[in-house]
């Protein structure tokens, strides 16, 4: 079928390539039978992974209750939304991302109309890896019904981005283009997590009030589930896959969302214009002497940079919060060991992962490698200044559960800042080793570069948060996940091409190498 | 300042003996040898895809060479890379900026990366954001810069630590005339103050202006080297234009390939 230039059809294809595009973006380098292989994989990997988990917990239509289904839904457009708010700052800020688009004959509403609908695809797509299995496995095993999973997912794509749409707008005229675009980027991290909060809510609230709050929001979740079967849609319905409700579902869905972006679009299009023309902003006034030697100006320059960062900043903030409930739980815990064995390795854990992070920000996101490579520094003291400059960040994020443990448990607070230490050196390191250049605005995609480095930083974490748990309760203990990481950092450190040959020979062709070995 | 190139027992500014680099099945250079003089403005001319842009790369210390030597003022810029760097500047086409920095914090960044004392860092930095009318900019992020600001910033960047040998990759792309105009002069400032400069660059009236030599590079190799008045006497009719003589160079040259 072809599809004529410049129709809506043909713009939304535009769209949805460039939005599927950077979402594989780890496969770019892959050849076509490659990435053909690696889906098949991935999609009878998921299926088998959905078998086995429909194996061991049996599914009828119907069973999740009304209530389930609220919850569910209303988690699952958090995320929505959080994507629809991404997609259009980003689509907002990204110079020249609509403006060809704007500079053509088209209708302007088209264009936007379009992206807006690409974001929906690409978020639909983005997260169906993860249900759409469930659900193909369950239609299989149990009831066609359960196909009805692919309607909701799309209801719940085109609301979230109408949504996220309508903030992102809201947020443009309320507050100008740069404070938007950090706001926003703060509120997409703090919906996304939103969910994860709330549950998190019982744990920091007294045992009481736990209770109280609990009471009522089921009591709220019955009421408005209760309010809405009987005069709107029919949640039960729903739960049930009946297919009345579920059309009448969709098409409330695509009515809300072409609404939302019929009433924006023109609003849309004058704030992408004025966001990609901004340069009256960023006015800083310096009131520093001027830093002295490479190491104090590259400390200084990643600072800034990192100060400077909103969506980097969304990130780390919400880390601070995620450890707001632990800390709470260490006030509250009545007896010492306990706590000590379940937050330590936590915050040895968050160490090593916001380590990688910024580790991966200041040496691969790094804007003006050329620069600085052409600067009269070494690599290695290039890389020493930079590693030390993620130190201070990191302390200030893990002072806070640090605080609190040392109020708990003082021993279990030496470990707690031993380990962190060592795993946030480990985990910078591997990234120090491998850099992987990219925009540091694409930090949350970081992973899609290299699976080896993504699989090694949360094994590192984890084998860092066993160690400690082991070093509580017997240091000998230790030994063996020190071993294990000692291995793993040797492995992805970089060794001359002579030892890569002899390692890559040893793994791939093991048995050439022993007939060498015993003809010599 | 012209057949100072050829003065064997001054040390050059830039020397680059038989250099060699392939990507590759490719080769990108080809036993290129260059020597240019202290003080010299040389301009090195070429078709895209001729070597120019990885020739200067490597001499930045920014890639080794497959084989061959690099010396810049007597240093082995190959076998001591940090010392070579101490001295020189290294501009590309596209500016290399921190979008979240300010011209000042800009040129306080490189101005430490060169150790160069803070007084004095700070002193040269008025100066040039002054030359280069950079001042009502001064403390705004670079994020909503033009491209000739960004150009500007950057070559403020390269000058700040007063390198002895500056090499710059298309300088002049993309710039109005008023910017192109205040760049020509701060570099010809640069050279009578003693500095060198090496540029590439595909607008042929800036080398015919500006530059004591001109290198004319093809398919990795430098084709014919001198004056203006040199090469339109070697290569070409008394009154042709430095465009007619790089047009026939390289044609020649291709086809020779």
């Amino acid at each position: 079928m072809t599809v004529a230039p410049g129709s809506f059809l043909w713009l939304l294809a535009h769209d949805v390539r460039l939005g599927t595009r950077q979402l594989g973006q780890f496969m770019a380098r892959w050849s076509l039978a490659k990435r053909a292989a690696m889906l098949t994989v991935g999609f009878i990997g998921m299926h088998a992974l959905a078998w086995g988990i429909l194996e061991v917990r049996d599914v009828t239509p119907g069973m999740f209750s009304a209530q389930a289904t609220v919850s569910a839904v209303i988690g699952a457009v958090l995320w929505m939304t959080a994507q629809g708010l991404l997609g259009a700052t980003r689509t907002l800020y990204e110079r020249g991302s609509l403006e060809l688009l704007f500079s053509s004959p088209l209708p302007e509403w088209k264009s936007v109309f379009s992206r807006a609908l690409s974001i929906a695809v690409t978020a639909f797509i983005a997260l169906s890896p993860l249900l759409l299995p469930l659900a193909n496995v369950a239609a299989v095993r149990e009831n066609a019904v359960w196909l009805a999973m692919y309607p909701i997912l799309a209801s719940m794509a085109l609301a979230g981005t109408a949504l996220g749409f309508v903030i992102a707008i809201a947020l443009f005229s309320a507050v100008g283009a740069r404070r938007a675009r950090r706001i926003s980027q703060f509120a997409a991290a703090f919906i996304a997590g939103g969910f994860a909060l709330v549950i998190q809510l019982g744990f920091l609230l007294p045992e009481t009030a736990a209770l109280k709050a609990s009471a009522w929001f089921a009591a709220w979740q019955l009421s408005v589930s209760g309010y809405v079967s009987q005069n709107y849609v029919g949640l039960d319905g729903l739960a049930q896959g009946q297919l009345p409700t579920l059309v009448l579902v969709l098409l409330a869905s695509v009515a809300i969302f072409a609404a939302a972006v019929a009433a924006s679009s023109g609003s849309f299009a004058r704030a992408s214009k004025a966001a990609a023309g901004n340069s009256d902003d960023g006015v800083t006034g310096r009131t520093q002497p001027f830093a002295f030697g490479p190491a104090a100006s590259l400390r200084r320059k990643e600072w800034r940079l990192l100060t400077r960062d909103p969506n980097l900043f969304a990130q780390l903030g919400l880390q601070i919060i995620y450890t707001l409930p632990l800390a709470v739980i260490l006030v509250r815990s009545p007896k010492e060991i306990m706590p000590a064995l379940v937050v330590t390795p936590l915050v040895v854990v968050l160490a090593a992962q916001i380590a990688a992070s910024l580790a991966w920000i200041t040496v691969s996101g790094e804007d003006a490698p050329d620069m600085i490579a052409t600067a009269p520094i070494t690599p290695n003291q290039t890389g020493i200044a930079k590693l030390t400059a993620i130190a201070m960040p990191l302390g200030i994020i893990l002072l806070l559960p640090m605080l609190a443990l040392m109020a708990i448990a003082p021993k279990a607070t030496l470990y707690a800042l031993t380990f962190s230490a060592l795993a946030a050196c480990s985990t910078a390191l591997i990234n120090f080793w491998n850099p992987m250049p990219g925009n540091r605005r694409s930090m949350l995609r970081r992973h899609s570069q290299s699976k080896v480095i993504a699989i090694a930083e949360h094994g590192l974490a984890t084998l860092w948060a066993v160690a400690v748990v082991m070093a509580l309760v017997d240091l000998r203990l230790a030994l063996v996940p020190f071993a294990v990481i000692a291995a793993v950092m040797w492995l992805l450190k970089p060794k001359p091409a002579a030892t890569r040959a002899s390692l890559k020979q040893f793994f791939l062709q093991p048995r050439a190498l022993l007939a060498s070995a015993s003809s010599r | 300042m012209v057949g100072l190139g050829l003065d064997k027992n001054v040390p050059a500014a830039l020397e680059l003996r038989g250099i060699c680099k392939d990507f590759g099945a490719k080769r990108a250079v080809a036993g290129l040898d260059l020597r240019v003089a202290p003080g010299e403005f040389y301009a090195l001319l070429g078709p895209n895809g001729a070597g120019k842009t990885t020739t200067l790369r490597m001499a930045a210390s920014l890639i080794k060479p497959d084989s061959g030597s690099i010396s810049i003022f007597g240093v082995d810029a190959v076998r001591d890379p940090i010392a070579a760097k101490r001295i020189t500047a290294w501009l590309p086409d596209e500016p290399m900026l921190y979008d979240q920095l300010t011209p000042l914090e800009y040129l306080e960044f490189i101005a430490g990366l060169w150790s160069v004392p803070a007084r004095l860092a700070e002193k040269r930095a008025a100066e040039l954001i002054d030359v280069l009318e950079l001042g009502p900019h001064r403390n705004v992020r670079c994020e909503g810069f033009s491209r000739g600001m960004k150009q500007k910033v950057a070559l403020a960047g390269a000058l700040v630590h007063e390198p002895r040998l500056i090499m710059l990759d298309e300088p002049l792309t993309g710039l109005d005339a008023g910017i192109a105009r205040q760049v020509k002069d701060l570099l010809t400032a640069r050279v009578r103050a003693g500095a060198t400069i090496i540029l590439t660059t595909h607008i042929l009236e800036v080398a015919e202006r500006l530059a004591d030599r001109i290198g004319i590079v093809c398919e990795g190799r430098l084709v014919a080297e001198g004056s203006m008045s040199t090469l339109r006497d070697q290569f070409g009719a008394h009154n042709s234009t430095l465009e007619d003589v790089f047009l026939s160079l390289t044609a020649a040259a291709k086809e020779a390939a």
